[in-house]
């Protein structure tokens, strides 16, 4: 009688409950384990795009470029830019097409108008909604050069200068081919104010000559999340810079546009990412 | 008598007052998302796996990569290991030092590692503790012909094995040299780990404009601080071998060619990239 109670009480109900709960349990890492199947669907809004050529050819020009590009879910893609060749700075747009294979590689082909084309391969990093890029068109093998790069989503549709608040922590590079060119990096700490003034704090690192300094100045963001800065540092140098927010203004990828050197600058680029803090 | 009732009414009641902390307690709270945090040494606790290149266009400079985890103990102390390659030549080493963070998130390290060198390093939090960006700071005969620097991500897990590596990962490598006789190479694919030490590897690689298939396959072995290796074999390349160190609890990882494809004819040249879980 007892036993029988019992297995009313633990009869097919819970005992289907548990296997139902069990079943879900094993799936789950299963699904963890596996990675989703991709398709052009995947790519479906716009992400923040930083490349930089890669060339040890001091006859190569250095080169950078950052803008947006906007995937439509459906095979077709376009955007804009603002490249910096060896400090010579022009933007314009592009639009072409991608195709994504189900393991998240893929590949564009776009159209620029200045009339270049190019093709990249791409891979998809679903977890961090990123993409890894890298040129894959040359004209005139072999090229002394490889691009490559990454670009972030951007989450947000509509971007203003309160999209960028607060403190980022940055780290930018110099890109140069030129073996007279000194090398060079910083770490600094960029404080938007959302309302279109930004104060950065670093560290700059010239060929082991070590600087500390802070610059002020104004930024403007887009509604697409590009934007643009301009800051002067405590000894009057100027610098401009071309932005690109990411993550919803967790981020931005930046290219700089102006430097005090100006035109006697030489064959070099300097661009850098930031996150908030 | 209505203007009584009026009066009663806007008197700041209890539910009004209720209305009103919780309007300043809304307003606070936004305030606080808008300002960052402010930072000290305890701002960094843990272990961190890290990346880091030399930049320099001077062909008599060596190549160089290292890749390994740094623990700090939230005090001012750190310490950690790396596998460094030179120009190809790979060696390990431990590293101990200290670490002091401004209120901002700016800070420097200084360490002396396991070969006797003394390295200092300018840092920069961000992502809420969870990533610094790292840049060199010491030079002894300037002016130098190089800067290095590089990114260290929160391992967020404390102890891990094969299985912390499962799945498909997307990964972009470069070539770093500075001798212009080298061709440019990059490439980017899939890496997918079994989470039981084997591993494969497709994709495509650019070198000086020529584009092939990468298909490789082979094993790999993690360490339980999150540092481990892997060795592949293909038709194209043939071999390669590295090391890696894993971040953010596996979501991700950066990684360094110890035997690059082109074997010991690589010359003045290193490989290193990240991935991050599809």
């Amino acid at each position: 009688m007892k036993n029988r109670k019992i297995r009313q009480w633990l009869g097919p109900g819970p005992v289907i409950a548990v296997l139902v709960c069990l079943a879900v349990a094993m799936a789950a890492p299963m699904a963890v384990a596996q990675s989703p199947g991709f398709n052009n669907g995947s790519l479906n809004g716009s992400y923040g795009f930083l490349l930089a050529k890669w060339t040890s050819t001091s006859s190569e020009n250095a080169w950078n470029v950052l803008g947006v590009i906007s995937f439509d879910g459906a095979g077709n893609v376009s955007g804009s830019f603002t490249e910096n060749t060896a400090g010579s700075v022009d933007t314009g747009t592009f639009t072409g097409t991608y195709s994504v294979k189900s393991n998240g590689t893929g590949s564009m082909s776009l159209t620029i108008s200045n009339g270049g084309k190019t093709t990249l391969a791409l891979v998809i990093d679903a977890s961090t909604k990123t993409l890894q890029l890298m040129g894959t068109y040359c004209k005139n093998k072999p090229c002394d050069s490889v691009s490559s790069g990454t670009a972030i989503a951007q989450v947000s549709k509509s971007f203003s200068n309160a999209s960028l608040k607060g403190a980022y922590g940055r780290l930018a590079n110099k890109w140069t081919p030129d073996p007279k060119q000194p090398a060079e990096a910083g770490v600094a700490v960029a404080t938007f104010d959302g309302a279109g003034n930004v104060k950065i704090s670093g560290t700059d690192n010239t060929a082991g000559k070590v600087t500390t300094d802070t610059s002020k100045g104004t930024y403007s963001v887009n509604s697409d999340g590009t934007g643009s800065l301009d800051v002067t540092d405590s000894k009057g140098n100027e610098v401009k810079a071309a932005l690109v927010i990411n993550s919803a203004g967790k981020g931005y990828q930046v290219l700089v546009t102006s430097l005090p050197c100006g035109s006697s600058c030489g064959n070099m680029v300097m661009s850098g990412t930031a996150t908030h803090q | 008598m209505n203007r009584s009732k009026i009066r009663q009414w806007f008197a700041p009641g209890p539910t009004v007052v209720a209305v009103l902390v919780c309007l300043v307690v809304t307003l606070a709270a936004q305030t606080a998302v808008a300002q960052s945090p402010a930072f000290n040494n305890g701002s960094l606790k843990g272990s961190y796996g890290f990346l880091m290149a030399k930049w320099t266009s001077t062909s008599s400079e060596s190549a160089w990569n290292v890749v390994g985890v740094m623990t700090f103990d939230g005090a001012g102390d750190l310490s950690g290991s790396f596998t460094e390659n030179k120009a190809g030549s790979v060696d390990t080493g431990t590293f101990t030092g200290t670490y002091s963070v401004k209120s901002n998130g700016t800070g420097s390290m200084s360490f002396t590692s396991s070969n006797g060198g003394n390295v200092t390093l300018a840092l920069v939090i961000d992502a809420s503790s969870k990533n610094l960006q790292l840049m060199e700071t010491d030079c002894k005969n300037k002016p130098c012909d190089s800067v290095n620097s590089g990114a260290a991500i929160a391992q967020v897990s404390t102890s891990f094995s094969n299985a912390s590596l499962k799945g498909a990962y997307g990964w972009l490598i470069n070539k770093w040299t500075p001798d212009p006789n080298q061709p440019a190479d990059a490439s980017v694919g899939i890496a997918t780990f079994d989470g039981a030490g084997n591993m494969k590897v497709t994709g495509t690689d650019n070198t000086a404009g020529t584009i092939t298939s990468i298909k490789l396959s082979g094993t790999y072995s993690v360490n339980s601080d999150g540092t481990g290796s892997y060795a592949l074999t293909g038709q194209k390349p043939t071999k390669t071998d590295g090391v890696f160190v894993i971040n953010a609890a596996g979501k991700g990882f950066q990684f360094m060619h110890t035997i690059p494809p082109c074997g010991s004819s690589c010359g003045n040249a290193v490989w290193s990239g990240t991935a991050t879980h599809q």
